[in-house]
């Protein structure tokens, strides 16, 4: 179980995120919407510890980041690194041995070319890979479907039902509501740094009309096509 | 100092300026303040920067001539070298799409031209003319080279089991490698033994270089190990690697000048010293660059080794101090 509370965090004048407060319990998916700019990267960022927060983050782990498996909207890489190289890397640092690589390659990436001349979808599913071979307990995975085509899309999805199956924990955010509505328990609407709604999973629907409505209002009709 | 002549370039009056030359200069003096911005978050106002910039590029140059023997061929390849970040394909691919083709190529001139500017004219001062000719003019035949596409190449190196520093490392810098052992094997063919310590110390220089620039704090993030248990896990590495790169030189040389095998492996000890310093700068200031008084403190450590004494267990604390928060 990971508890947050009051988590706030400000760069200079500005405040990013206002008092979040999040339980996130094993063996459960976790959705966070919102528009760009609302805080999710922020917040992702803050309960990995890349960023520095108020606020408390509790976990059953003394340390929760040598169990938490992080995917950024845009993964880091190294230059002049093969993708093997990057998943030998990653496997390293968590003290986790993996004999055969190209066996756990489900996406079918060329591992012996240099990450950095993957296009943006293979460097997803390249980071992806990467911290499901560190056999985490913790996910929070940012954006996991953006540039990835469909048949990665649904491999991606299955792995997130069979890390639930598993009884990890999953945190996700995205804009393609459907997907988040194929994996996730529960969905929070983070707006201006503020969780403003909870969700569960029967009232999905509602939440995806409520978020159209907000988003289009009458911004088409103040356009004045004609 | 490529800067210190674009600023030059910048203030020479253009009675009837094109576009092309508006164009190219607004791209210099964008360059021009991105380098005052980083001097300034560094701690110098910017006139002090490029004075001691000066100073230390022709102190350093003199202190290069006065102690090896072909210093110009090394001086002569260490301005190409500074050459390769300016043909990189991605920033290259930028100022394409941002530009026109006879904007990119004055750019891209004027770079590299400006860059070799300094090193052609203290080889003009040292009496290399043709040397400092030569090299003007690769540096503008190189601004119309591209080195991206070798990335589609995947040399293989012998650091796979713990990537990065070195794996990276030797990946730009392998020509630099092949250089140093061409050296090592002249140093044995002349039997000059001073040659074959160059060789030895180039490796580790090289070695060194690898961890100049600080990575992302992802890649540290990962680790789940404390800070103490990162930076040995680091060093281990680094020496390990280090020791193979140096191999051959160290059994060719030792093999060669026997009864100098003591001095060839005390150059061995302090290599290895100076690099475990400068993984531990690195990380003292991380995730940020070494700031100047760091960077002054390491080399002066270099040139008088005893400061290591100090420095290390500096260095050491203030990266513990940097990695705990990241690490737990």
């Amino acid at each position: 179980m990971i508890e947050i509370e009051n988590l706030s965090k400000s760069f200079g004048q500005k405040t990013v995120l206002k008092n979040v407060n999040l339980r996130l319990e094993k063996g459960q998916v976790y959705g966070i919407v919102g528009e760009n700019g609302a805080g999710k990267t922020t917040l992702f960022k803050c309960i990995a510890g890349l960023e520095s927060c108020t606020g408390t983050i509790s976990s059953d782990y003394l340390i929760l980041k040598n169990h938490l498996g992080f995917l950024p909207t845009s993964p880091y890489f190294l230059s002049r690194i093969t993708g093997r190289e990057y998943l030998q890397l990653l496997c390293n640092a968590r003290k986790v041995k993996v004999s055969d690589f190209q066996e756990k390659n489900i996406f079918e990436l060329p591992l012996d070319q240099y990450a950095e001349t993957y296009s943006t979808g293979m460097k997803k599913k390249l980071a992806l890979t990467g911290i499901l071979l560190q056999a985490n307990d913790f996910f929070i995975l940012d954006e996991p479907f953006n540039g990835v085509d469909i048949q990665s899309n649904m491999i991606i999805t299955a792995i997130i039902q069979q890390l639930k199956i598993l009884g990890k924990t999953v945190l996700i955010s995205s804009h393609i509501f459907s997907t988040l509505n194929d994996t996730c328990d529960e969905i929070q609407l983070l707006r201006e740094g503020t969780f403003v709604k909870k969700v569960a999973k029967a009232d999905f629907q509602e939440l995806d009309e409520e978020m159209k409505s907000f988003a289009l209002g009458d911004r088409i009709e103040r356009l004045g096509l004609s | 100092m490529f800067y210190t002549f674009a600023v030059i370039f910048l203030h020479i009056p253009q009675l009837t300026p094109s576009k092309n030359t508006l164009l190219v200069r607004y791209y210099f003096i964008l360059q021009y303040r991105i380098l005052n911005r980083r001097l300034t978050e560094l701690g110098l106002p910017p006139i002090l920067g490029y004075i001691l910039g000066l100073l230390a590029f022709v102190g350093l140059s003199m202190y290069l001539f006065y102690k090896t023997s072909y210093a110009e061929y090394f001086y002569t390849l260490l301005a190409l070298s500074s050459l390769s970040r300016l043909s990189e394909r991605e920033r290259n691919d930028f100022l394409r799409v941002t530009f026109s083709m006879g904007e990119y190529r004055q750019i891209r001139m004027g770079e590299n031209s400006g860059l070799v500017l300094p090193f052609a004219a203290y080889l003009l001062y040292a009496g290399q003319y043709a040397l400092a000719g030569g090299l003007l003019l690769s540096a503008l035949l190189l601004s119309q080279i591209q080195f991206g596409h070798r990335l589609h190449f995947t040399l293989p190196t012998p650091f796979f089991r713990y990537p990065f520093e070195f794996t990276q490392g030797f990946r730009r810098f392998w020509w630099l490698y092949l250089l140093a052992y061409f050296v090592g094997y002249k140093a044995v063919e002349v039997n000059n033994f001073n040659l074959g310590v160059g060789s030895l110390v180039f490796v580790f220089l090289l070695g060194i270089s690898h961890y100049a620039q600080p990575e992302n704090p992802y890649f540290v993030w990962i680790y789940s190990s404390t800070a103490r248990g990162f930076l040995f896990k680091k060093m281990a590495t680094g020496l390990g690697y280090s020791s193979l790169l140096a191999l051959p030189l160290v059994l060719g040389l030792g093999w060669h000048f026997q009864g100098q095998v003591w001095i060839l492996l005390g150059v061995q000890c302090l290599g290895y010293l100076f690099l475990a310093t400068m993984l531990l700068a690195k990380y003292s200031a991380f995730p940020n660059e070494m700031s100047l008084p760091q960077a002054l403190l390491l080399g002066l450590s270099f040139w008088f080794p005893p400061l290591l004494l100090f420095v290390i267990p500096l260095f050491y604390t203030r990266s513990l101090q940097r990695l705990n928060a990241i690490l737990q």
